[in-house]
């Protein structure tokens, strides 16, 4: 019974933390906010030397072969330095659906350049009805002689604008039963008849994209997987995704916290630090609550999905609908603690409230992570 | 992370379970036991239960040898809660006060005469305590009692009152806080004391809860003397050595079993409530409640199982006490009061009308639940706590 990390992922965890501190301050995240692709390479090089885009790759493809619990120690840093780039779409959605379905070849192609940081990746599920259901995906490969032609929008597509490669999830069959007939395909972003198109968001320093497909041809050897089988893959790579994502929320909310702590310390109106106000002590301490109630079901979350335990995908709601609102609440609140200086441009609490919008919103919706929780408990 | 159990701690787990399928008894209903209002009937049921446990060997499971415990790892004593909880056993709560709070105390600051004295007796149930804090005007601020202990002789005389004295109309002996020395600051004048409970000037007198029951009462002393060798630590440290008791409270609350069981009942109560002909059961809005009741329980659970490795590992507690304490309090409150409002009209039933569901056990959880949020430290204690000791917000 050792549900905490190892002394070796405390240490990580304090080299994560160092090394975001001194080289992704919120300036960098500024400027990634105004930058037109929100991607800074010479950032990028330094993640892939320390390991982190090739956490989750086999050390066969050249990566670190690292756990998913890794992963979320280096997600909650990530939270708390808000950091930007495609860091999930390529080294967690996109290297793990490689490992999952990839072949040899696919593999020895994509793995080692994911994680020596010279190939970026995104996947791209979502469409006009945006949730991830099988049934939704509407994007079709027409196949024949060894060739596909890919039609079809999709939107919220995670940093597209940058990606090397963006797997495509394409209906191959119409009559399969709901939860067949998709398949997945790796398109080279700059295929002829393929188009990008940000889609202007809350999170400036992460970007979200529309990829408009018009006839793109793609060679069978790009079909990831089996074809028609590829959802389950989609739906256990979105579990694998979401897990550092409830942590990132986690992260950002400490962050949050921290600072409106250290700020009610100092702020001084009616002669003392505002922070000896109990009106204020007790929000903080019901903030505090809730961020340590996320981390515990974030924490389960992933120790169940790493081991692929039965109550996986419902441990995930929970974290999901749970860290999502707390994350919510938690900004919500800290703008009001910090009060007119909190409401500025200036001042860095918006850069994290508008992550915590995107990650919560990009998951889904709390009341569908809550049925799912209902039916595994009601039926 | 790895929240398995080793092979060992399963098949003590198993010991555990098997050992209980034995001996509670036939005849016991724990929906009767945890729903009656008869004090007294529970008092007995819960008496002859700790004999058992004795007599099995499982109280004290954690103290050490020496004292008459088994030397259990933190690990164990977690299991067998878990299981009493399970099997909805007759609650520690008689004794609780006794082997959870006292004797530990009684381990870390007691002479060897005290430790001979009151430890067998606590494990053994055959002397209940309760415990003297809370006073008409020391309540949240605890340190500010005053019931007087005036040094006569090779005794003290207390005068004073004490209230919101759990079981103290059972009890043999009373855990008192008094004041010995008024000239210091209010935490530096506080002694602890062992007070036997037939001394004469002590008068009992039950209160009556909002709940109708009556499980509490106010104490009165009247020049009861105590005598010096009873006092428990060294004098005027009383308020560390009722930090040292208070922490084994914190400790022993927290996540309880029960809110499991009757978030079970909740979702059975909402599949045989017809709404329209339909059980509510399939009503989204209650789904969504109902899921978001277990979602807060479960990370109440999990920050208990976190607090557990840290206990493991001999590091002191953290804060993680008073968060599951405010996450279960609360959780728990909006729970009772949406099953109230399932059940409509009925929600009001006491157990006494034939037409109450589920014995009228839902209308005394509602009127129950405020207890949980202000007993052992009410709510704003504990943010208070966390704001300014593990958040390092300024008091002044």
């Amino acid at each position: 019974m050792h549900f905490d990390f190892t002394e070796e992922q405390n240490l990580f965890r304090d080299a994560s933390r160092k090394f975001l501190e001194a080289e992704c301050p919120p300036t960098f995240v500024r400027k990634m906010m105004d930058h037109e692709k929100a991607f800074d390479p010479a950032f990028w090089r330094k993640l892939a030397e320390l390991g982190w885009t090739g956490m989750l790759v086999p050390e066969a493809y050249g990566g670190v072969e690292g756990t998913l619990t890794d992963m979320i120690v280096v997600a909650e840093e990530v939270g708390r330095s808000v950091m930007p780039g495609p860091f999930y779409a390529t080294a967690v959605t996109g290297a793990t659906l490689l490992v999952l379905a990839g072949n040899e070849e696919q593999k020895n192609h994509y793995l080692p350049r994911v994680a020596e940081g010279g190939h970026l990746l995104t996947l791209a599920v979502l469409e006009e009805e945006a949730a991830l259901q099988c049934g939704l995906v509407s994007t079709f490969a027409e196949g024949g002689q060894g060739q596909f032609t890919v039609s079809g929008e999709k939107r919220f597509v995670p940093d597209a604008q940058v990606a090397d490669t963006i797997i495509v999830a394409a209906r191959t069959s119409r009559r399969a039963a709901p939860d067949r007939g998709v398949s997945l395909f790796l398109l080279d972003a700059q295929s002829k008849g393929l188009h990008i198109e940000q889609m202007p968001s809350v999170d400036m320093s992460r970007r979200i994209c529309r990829v408009i497909m018009d006839n793109v041809a793609v060679e069978e050897d790009s079909l990831l997987g089996e074809i028609d089988q590829a959802w389950p893959h989609i739906e256990r790579v979105m579990e694998l995704t979401h897990v550092p994502v409830c942590c990132e929320l986690v992260g950002l909310a400490e962050k949050a916290l921290e600072m409106v702590v250290d700020y009610l310390k100092v702020r001084v109106q009616f002669d003392r630090p505002i922070g000896v106000f109990q009106a204020l002590q007790h929000r903080c301490a019901d903030l505090m609550v809730g961020i340590e109630l996320g981390k515990s079901l974030a924490y389960y979350a992933c120790y169940a999905s790493e081991k692929n335990l039965p109550d996986a995908p419902v441990a995930l709601a929970m974290a999901q609908a749970y860290c999502s609102e707390m994350a919510q609440h938690t900004m919500s609140d800290c703008v009001q603690l910090f009060g007119g200086i909190g409401f500025t441009w200036e001042h860095d609490l918006h850069l994290y409230k508008r992550r915590a919008i995107s990650l919560a919103l990009n998951m889904g919706t709390t009341e569908e992570h809550r049925e799912k929780v209902a039916k595994a408990y009601m039926g | 992370m790895d929240l398995e159990f080793t092979p060992e701690e399963e098949a003590f787990r198993q010991q555990v379970r098997t050992w209980l399928e034995e001996n509670l008894p036939k005849d016991y209903d724990p929906d009767e036991y945890f729903s009656t209002p008869d004090v007294d009937k529970k008092v007995e049921i819960s008496l002859a239960w700790q004999k058992k446990l004795y007599d099995g060997g499982w109280t004290g499971l954690n103290w050490p040898k020496e004292y008459g415990g088994r030397g259990a790892t933190v690990i164990e004593q977690h299991i067998f809660n878990e299981e009493l909880g399970r099997a909805r056993a007759p609650m520690a709560a008689i004794n609780f006060i006794g082997v959870a709070m006292v004797a530990p105390t009684i381990i870390h600051w007691g002479t060897d005469e005290q430790k001979k004295r009151y430890l067998p007796k606590i494990l053994s149930s055959e002397e209940i305590w309760c415990q003297g804090f809370s006073e008409p005007g020391a309540g949240s601020d605890l340190a500010a009692l005053s019931t007087q202990a005036v040094e006569d002789g090779d005794h003290y005389i207390v005068n004073g009152q004490k209230t919101w004295t759990s079981l103290a109309h059972y009890s043999d002996l009373m855990y008192l806080l008094a004041r010995t020395n008024k000239d210091v600051k209010k935490h530096k004048g506080l002694s602890a004391f062992a007070v036997d409970m037939k001394s004469p000037g002590i008068t009992v007198r039950p209160l009556v809860q909002l709940t109708g029951d009556s499980d509490f009462n106010e104490v009165f002393f009247e020049d009861v003397k105590v005598p010096k060798e009873n006092m428990l630590g060294p004098r005027d440290q009383g308020w560390d050595v009722a930090i040292t008791t208070l922490m084994y409270e914190r400790a022993g609350m927290g996540a309880g079993m029960e809110y499991e069981h009757a978030l079970n009942q909740l979702v059975a109560l909402a599949e045989k409530t017809k709404r329209s002909g339909v059980s509510a059961s399939r009503d989204p809005w209650v789904r969504q409640q109902i899921a978001q009741f277990i979602i807060e329980w479960n990370a109440v659970k999990y920050t208990d199982l976190r607090a557990l490795s840290k206990q493991i590992r001999g590091e002191p507690p953290g804060w993680e006490g008073s968060i599951c304490k405010l996450g279960s309090s609360y959780m728990n409150l909006r729970m009772t009061a949406f099953a109230a409002e399932l059940l409509g009209p009925y929600g009001q039933l006491t157990r006494d009308c034939p037409q109450s569901v589920d014995q009228g056990a839902w209308l005394k959880q509602v009127l129950m639940a405020r207890a949980f949020t202000i007993g052992g430290g009410t709510s704003e204690i504990q943010r208070s706590i966390l704001a300014t000791r593990a958040l390092g917000l300024p008091r002044k």
